[in-house]
């Protein structure tokens, strides 16, 4: 029985590409393994990731050698493989790390794999006419001659690769059209913040100190943004079970929009603590941002149960009575909030009585409508 | 009104958010999300390159979206940092260089690659053009012959450092200390002064601290200890030079919590003289053993420049420091607190903490007034620019203009590169000059500077020594900033696994071509546990420099070499120690003893003939319509030889060999301050045809042809006033 699997839990990559594989794409098809079976490879391909981007060589380089080894559980995986030489490399194990990559056994597609680590080899060696040669294959051009092709474009780490060699070699032109294609298949990968230095370092080839500007801040932005992104994971290693650096990693996710991996966390800060309001409230910003009103409606509900001082939740959740024509409930629940001194005042609370305002009008209750609006416009003057 | 509030409903509209400052952090959960993510507050990103800029909305303005190259799509002009966008507009409006790499074909660079791709067609034919490199795998290991051991005991130099606690539980303990060449006693001889730590950080505050530790040489390299300037501290650079105009040569230490100008009296001994605006000021200076307070934070002063930077004729000097360390309040293996605590960590191990997660100091410039004072001219000399962790400053003329510039090397943030206007006013081309970071476009841990004309193009060329996993860059001088040559050359391959600090491009074995030299250790002793791939102690190393080829590593045949030592290096320092000709080395070492490195080298084959000169200013003007003078060390003189036009058996050849330049300077190496000697190899050639001096002043002098094998003292206006021949 032939069964295709999606290995990958849609959910937790369904946003954007990070780190070097468009994971949401990434499929195995297989004749015999089993669901479990997949999902098992994965999650021991994902702790592979994870413990590379951590660059915790000491856990990772053990922790594969019996994974991709004959019999072991990702010995047929030329990602796990690939991650595991990398990390022999790093760690000066150059000899095992060599033997590695040339070990027979892998399909045509998981080999790729194992190629793009040893053009990364090639590169660390200064050989940056073999590592260019072992990107790219010749592409006729039709007229006459050829042209350079890459091997693996549908692996990101592959332009990133090409952008480096071209920069290493001098050719800051190529690099930046190898980097610029890198950058736009995978923004949030850890590359990228050095894509776009050598985007800006060719736009001051091409001057264009305007565009430079722009990719240095970008980079600038993106670089911190890893790095809070590093030590959230870092923090989380260290406490699996604290709210906080949870809800911080989810909260970073949240920052550039990567909903449905802030969601992951969310749901699992909410699982592991279900009275943490904080999580609850921002479990439901991440639907709502990803569009999925209802479950974000029951997150608010559950945030103001956990603690009813949970304002942002109660009121996000009367917009959604709103938009749902629940006018009762909203009304309810901006009467509330607006009884409560600080609240009532508070800038960013200022809405609920236009809101109020607003339900009053389509109850004919002018004279409540009209006060609502009143104070409206007056804390809105405040504010401004 | 009301229904124009409407849009502000439909919060199901992603492009709705708009997130603010901080909301990375849990610990401002409170602030972000909710209703300020449902309302258009508009995210201002400052524009003040001191300024940290928030994250916008990833749907509108993403920062992780890249802008189109293409004219069309270029995002509007929206400045961030502005000193960096004035110095690329400047750039912009120059040529490019004509040294370019030639390109090679377009590698599919259409936005949808795949098209033209097949991602598994390995059978079309590998015949891809090569890139245009040297052949940088082509060249082995240089033999050179003679000896360069360390002799450092048997020659009097006793100089053990003290840095902390074995186990480095603190990132001032993994620093180190510098060394500084200069004449005591104004005998022409070249002694040596060192900085110097504790065995731990609560020695410092409990008292008493630590003096430098002078070294006097006899002129054949053998030393005896000095009488030391009685100070009190944790010292760590050091610069060497003449700060108050009576010919002798003055010192200026660094130090975590203290900085000292230490001036030369007539008996040569170094004499504490207070200093103001050179000496922190309040908290910020450390007294051991005086009472502190938790959150007074020390000043902390790594490498320094003495150079003359509005050319007056008075050095002045660049101060670099590092980050704020509080000694009653020490980050231990962990920055933050509770559930957010971080630990610190480097590939598994936990390690001392920073610098990242701790707070840079800014560095400072301050003008020599001549008689030994200064005067801080930072905010009036210097760019405001985001204080990046300065481990090394070398002040050279980066740009070829006369004036003098600097070179900033920064610990894991990017470098700066300051170009002097003429009259002192500095701006950061660090980024369009291609020194900010590296060819890949990150930010490296940068620990020391050398400069030199490697390619013989009469442009200064670069070497910036890195942490491990980062090679050693190197960049030639171009027309228009600096061109990357790491991997071109073969640097990168035997550089990576290293962590370099001191560097210097000198000609160690005489064959008229520039070597490399960088002092090695690493920062962690936990980098000798498994899967590093690095030690904590490691060899000093050469690479061979020729124009045209690739790199070498050079190879000593004596055991007793000093780079068969396995030590865990810091700061080097070059002089000519026993005036032979050849420039020699010393090193220090963290908790270990100094290296002292005699030069008696020579290169694989054909002999070596030397000339070493040292120029002397004289502080007046060139000329009544120009107020520019040099400095009596003549910091920023530019000297050009050229070699004698014969053949390598001594005939005339009418090919002439290659011009050799070089610039009296003493900083760059870390925390460290060489000789102000100038040292040229000349190969196989006995003479020069003629050596052309430029000093700051504008005055151009030109020597006749002369026979090497000599030290030359030559005075500004006057010519050669001595010489000497090689001992």
């Amino acid at each position: 029985m032939s069964t295709t699997l999606q290995i990958l839990a849609s959910l937790l990559f369904s946003v954007l590409a990070i780190g070097a594989p468009p994971r949401a794409e990434f499929q195995v098809e297989t004749e015999d393994s089993t669901p479990s079976a997949a999902a098992t490879q994965e999650a021991a391909l994902e702790e592979l990731r994870e413990l590379a981007e951590l660059d915790l060589a000491r856990e990772l380089i053990p922790r594969g050698r019996a994974l991709i080894a004959s019999g072991g559980l990702l010995e047929e995986s030329g990602e796990a493989r690939a991650l595991v030489a990398h990390a022999l490399w790093a760690a000066g194990e150059e000899t095992e790390a060599l033997e590695t990559l040339n070990r027979p056994g892998l399909s045509s597609a998981e080999s790729a794999w194992v190629e793009l680590e040893r053009v990364r080899v090639h590169l660390e060696s200064d050989q940056l006419d073999s590592a260019f040669r072992l990107l790219t294959v010749a592409r006729a051009t039709g007229v006459a001659g050829t042209k350079p092709s890459l091997r693996h474009p549908e692996l990101v780490d592959a332009w990133l690769l090409l952008a480096r060699t071209f920069a290493r070699a001098g050719d800051l032109r190529q690099a930046a059209n190898a980097a610029q294609e890198f950058v736009k298949r995978a923004p949030l990968h850890p590359g990228a913040p050095s894509a776009l230095h050598l985007l800006a370092t060719a736009a001051v080839e091409i001057r264009r100190p305007e565009l430079a500007s722009d990719y240095l801040k970008r980079a600038r932005e993106l670089e911190r943004w890893h790095q809070i992104l590093l030590a959230r994971r870092l923090q989380l290693r260290r406490n699996p079970t604290a709210p906080l650096p949870r809800l911080g990693l989810g909260m970073a996710w949240m920052q550039v929009g990567a909903f449905g991996r802030a969601l992951v966390e969310f749901e699992t800060l909410v699982a592991e603590h279900p009275g943490y309001s904080r999580g609850w409230f921002h479990l439901g910003e991440a639907y709502r941002l990803s569009g999925d009103v209802e479950s974000a409606y029951t997150a608010y509900g559950r945030a103001v149960e956990t603690d009813s001082a949970q304002h942002l939740a109660r009121f996000n959740r009367a917009i959604l009575d709103i938009m749902g024509n629940r006018f009762e409930e909203a009304e309810r629940a901006l009467v509330y909030l607006v009884s409560i001194p600080d609240v009532e005042s508070d800038p960013r609370f200022v809405e609920a009585h236009m809101h109020l305002a607003k339900i009053y009008e389509a109850a004919g209750d002018v004279e409540r409508a009209r006060a609502s609006n009143a104070r409206y416009q007056s804390l809105r003057a405040q504010k401004e | 009104m009301p229904i124009k509030e409407r849009a502000h409903w439909t919060i199901r509209e992603p492009s709705g958010i708009r997130l603010v400052r901080g909301c990375g952090s849990p610990d401002q959960a409170k602030t972000c999300g909710g209703i300020q993510t449902a309302r258009f507050l508009s995210l201002k990103l400052a524009h003040d390159s001191r300024s940290r800029t928030g994250v916008r909305s990833a749907r509108q303005q993403s920062p992780l979206r890249a802008p189109s190259i293409d004219a069309q799509s270029a995002p509007s002009a929206r400045p961030l940092f502005a000193a960096a966008l004035a110095a690329i507009a400047l750039l912009a409006a120059c040529s490019e260089d004509p040294a370019d790499p030639r390109p090679i074909d377009p590698v599919a660079s259409e936005s949808s690659s795949e098209k033209a791709t097949s991602p598994h067609s390995t059978s079309a034919s590998p015949s891809n053009p090569p890139l245009a490199l040297p052949d940088n795998q082509g060249r082995g290991a240089q033999n050179w012959r003679g000896s360069f051991d360390n002799r450092a005991a048997e020659l009097g130099l006793s100089y053990v450092n003290q840095s902390g606690e074995p186990h480095k539980p603190t990132i001032l303990e993994a620093g180190g200390a510098g060394v500084a060449v200069l004449d005591l006693e104004s005998d022409g001889d070249l002694d040596l002064a060192f900085g110097q730590g504790l065995a731990s950080l609560s020695a410092l505050t409990r008292g008493p601290g630590a003096d430098l530790a002078l070294y006097l040489n006899d002129g054949a390299a053998n030393f005896q200890g000095g009488v030391a300037p009685k100070l009190n501290g944790w010292w760590t650079g050091l610069a060497a030079g003449d700060l108050n105009g009576d010919g002798a040569t003055d010192l200026i230490a660094a130090g975590f919590g203290d900085l000292a100008l230490l001036l030369q009296n007539e008996t040569g001994e170094l004499v504490r003289t207070k200093s103001a605006v050179l000496e922190p000021q309040g908290t910020a200076r450390l007294i051991p053993g005086a009472k502190r307070e938790v959150g007074e934070i020390p000043l902390w002063a790594t490498s320094l420049a003495l150079f003359d930077a509005d050319r007056d004729g008075e050095l002045d000097l660049y101060v670099g420091q590092y980050l704020d360390l509080d000694p009653l309040d020490l980050p231990l293996g962990s920055l933050g607190e509770g559930a957010l605590e971080f630990p610190c960590t480097w590939k598994g191990s936990e390690v001392y903490c920073g610098p990242r997660g701790l707070v840079a100091q800014p560095d400072r410039l301050l003008r020599g007034l001549g008689n030994g004072q200064f005067e801080d001219k930072t905010a009036e000399w210097l760019p405001a620019v985001e204080p990046g962790f300065t481990l090394a400053v070398g002040a050279f003329d980066a740009d070829n203009d006369g004036d003098t510039d600097l070179l900033v090397a920064n610990d894991s943030v990017a470098n700066r590169l300051f170009i002097n206007d003429g009259r002192a006013r500095f701006q950061d081309f660090g980024t369009s000059s291609g020194v900010a970071v590296n060819q890949d476009g990150l930010a490296q841990a940068g620990m020391g500077i050398a400069f030199g004309d490697i390619n013989r193009d009469g442009r200064l060329d670069l070497a910036i020594t890195n942490f491990s996993g980062e090679p050693t860059e190197l960049y030639f001088g171009a027309e228009i900033g600096f061109r990357p040559q790491t991997h071109r050359l073969g640097l990168g391959r035997f550089t990576s696994r290293l962590l370099s600090w001191g560097a210097h491009l000198v000609d160690f074995d005489g064959d008229a071509n520039l070597d490399l030299f960088t002092a090695n250790g690493h920062v962690y002793p936990q980098a000798d546990e498994p899967y590093t791939g690095t030690r904590y102690a490691q060899a000093d190393t050469i690479w061979s420099l020729e124009p045209g080829r690739a790199i070498a590593p050079v190879q000593l045949p004596s055991e007793s070499s000093m780079l068969s030592i396995s030590a865990v290096s810091r700061g080097s320092a070059v002089a000519d120690f026993d005036r032979d000709g050849s420039p020699d080395l010393v090193v220090t070492t963290i908790d270990g003893p100094a290296l002292l490195g005699l030069n008696r080298l020579k290169p694989e084959t054909g002999s070596a003939h030397r000339l070493s000169l040292l120029c002397l200013g004289t502080k007046q003007p060139s000329s009544d319509a120009s107020d520019f003078r040099t400095t009596l060390d003549a910091f920023g003189t530019r000297v050009i030889l050229t070699p004698a036009a014969v053949t390598d058996a001594g005939k005339p050849n009418a090919e002439a060999a290659p011009r050799q330049l070089a610039e009296v300077q003493t900083s760059g190496s870390y925390q460290s301050a060489s000789t102000p000697w100038l040292h040229f190899g000349l190969g196989f050639r006995e003479s020069y045809a003629s050596i052309e001096i430029r000093w700051p002043s504008g005055r151009v002098e030109t020597l006749p042809a002369g026979a090497a094998g000599r030290a030359l003292w030559v005075r500004e206006g006057e010519g050669v006033i001595r010489e000497e021949a090689f001992k």
